[in-house]
């Protein structure tokens, strides 16, 4: 039983010296052999983290780029233009905006949109109506449909900006909200005109 | 059997040697010579891979993904302000001017293009008056012989006078009537009762207004 117990030690002193002799060969293309592998290994599983990165940040934003700066994400500004013109409204273009205005006895309705890119970045949106009247029905129709625009597949938000939009108007106050990606300013100036204006941030 | 145990006392030795040469021999015999330039190239080839991979799965990942959003914006609500509003409903020159004015009342009309800057954007003026002083006078603006935006009239006799009441009173009953007896009546009593104030109302999506700015005015207008 000693003979043997000591006898381990012995077989690996001989096995390094023989790892040593055979070793050069065979262990030093091998870890070469494998870089390219590694690399593209990488290579794919980066890009797959990226690429999936890249898509869940795309679906978060309420915004795309646009020219520059931040737009309401694939809704073109001539689509808008389009279905105002169908409404009955009478549009202009001027440099990178494009204005579209309504006039129903002695109310006016504009909707101003600056245009980057073909998508929309800005719009202002005013009512100038008979004397101080209360802002009707179409009137927040109007506006809401501009309001909730840029979340338009959100329901949630929708409510919620009509909502603010409601508060504001029939408190006559003059306001700013940054809500997700954009800002909203809803202000008086005269007592007969409302203007609400939506930015995407930049 | 009896040869394998005679074997299994002395092979312990033998098989271990042979063996570990194969997988056992990088870490202690090859490092030295291999590692200098390997590890270098690891390093250099894993952060390429990741730097370029990261770069193409970015690009890829947002140019084929489109954002939240919709490439058509939202239905319009009933209630959004449309085109087919713009004119007083079922109105017309012929109900205004011909029926109410020419021929129950008699008064002498005139009709002129609008003065292109007109607030109401509309392309042609009548105006109508029983006489020439024209102390009562009626004035339509309109684009076409079926698209009223206004009818207004102006009275500038003295406060409560019948007549000032009497014509803002027509006024109301003449837009309204092609909506049904109930809101003409609620027109002209509604007229007839706030023709001396500034006060306004709406009546079938007509929208009556009365002013004291320069003598009697009723004006009716679509209600936006």
């Amino acid at each position: 039983m000693e003979a043997e117990v000591s006898e381990p030690p012995q077989t690996s002193v001989t096995l390094s010296a023989s790892a040593t002799t055979g070793a050069p060969g065979t262990g030093g293309r091998a870890p070469w052999r494998l870089l390219p592998i590694l690399g593209v290994v990488v290579l794919l599983l980066v890009g797959a983290g990226a690429y999936f990165a890249a898509r869940s940040y795309q679906g978060s934003r309420a915004s795309q780029s646009c020219g520059g700066t931040n737009c309401i994400p694939r809704l073109e500004a001539a689509t808008v233009v389009k279905v105002l013109e169908d409404r009955g409204f009478t549009c202009r273009e001027d440099f990178v905006h494009r204005t579209c205005d309504l006039r129903i006895g002695f109310v006016r309705f504009e909707a101003s949109l600056q245009v980057s890119d073909e998508l929309i970045h800005r719009m202002i949106l005013t009512i100038f109506r008979a004397e101080s009247d209360p802002v009707t029905e179409s009137g927040m129709a109007f506006l809401n449909w501009f309001a909730t625009m840029p979340y338009a597949r959100d329901p949630e938000t929708s409510a919620q900006i009509e909502a603010w939009v409601a508060e504001q108007v029939n408190g006559n106050k003059d306001t700013r909200a940054i809500i997700g990606d954009y800002e909203y300013r809803l202000t008086n100036p005269e007592t007969h005109t409302v203007i609400l204006m939506i930015k995407a941030n930049d | 059997m009896s040869s394998q145990l005679p074997g299994q006392h002395y092979s312990p030795v033998p098989p271990d040697v042979a063996g570990p040469p194969g997988p056992g021999v990088p870490p202690p015999g090859g490092t030295p010579p291999a590692r200098s330039g390997f590890l270098p190239a690891l390093i250099g080839t894993l952060v390429a891979a990741a730097l370029l991979g990261g770069i193409i799965g970015w690009t890829v990942g947002t140019t084929t993904t489109e954002p939240p959003g919709n490439d058509t914006p939202p239905e319009l609500a009933a209630e959004f302000p449309s085109g087919d509003r713009q004119y007083l409903p079922g109105v017309t020159l012929d109900l205004v001017v011909d029926d109410w004015l020419k021929k129950a009342n008699s008064w002498q009309c005139t009709d002129e293009p609008a003065d292109p800057d007109n607030y109401l954007g509309v392309k042609r003026v009548t105006e109508c008056s029983p006489d020439e002083d024209r102390e009562m006078l009626v004035r339509v603006e309109y684009d076409a012989e079926d698209k009223i935006k206004l009818v207004e009239s102006t009275c500038r006799r003295s406060l409560k006078t019948t007549a000032c009441t009497t014509l803002a009173a027509a006024l109301a009953q003449t837009v309204l009537s092609p909506q049904g007896k109930k809101l003409r009546d609620q027109a002209e009593k509604w007229a007839r009762e706030n023709a001396d104030s500034e006060r306004g109302t709406v009546i079938g999506g007509v929208r009556l207004q009365a002013n004291l700015q320069s003598g009697h005015e009723m004006a009716a207008t679509p209600a936006a």
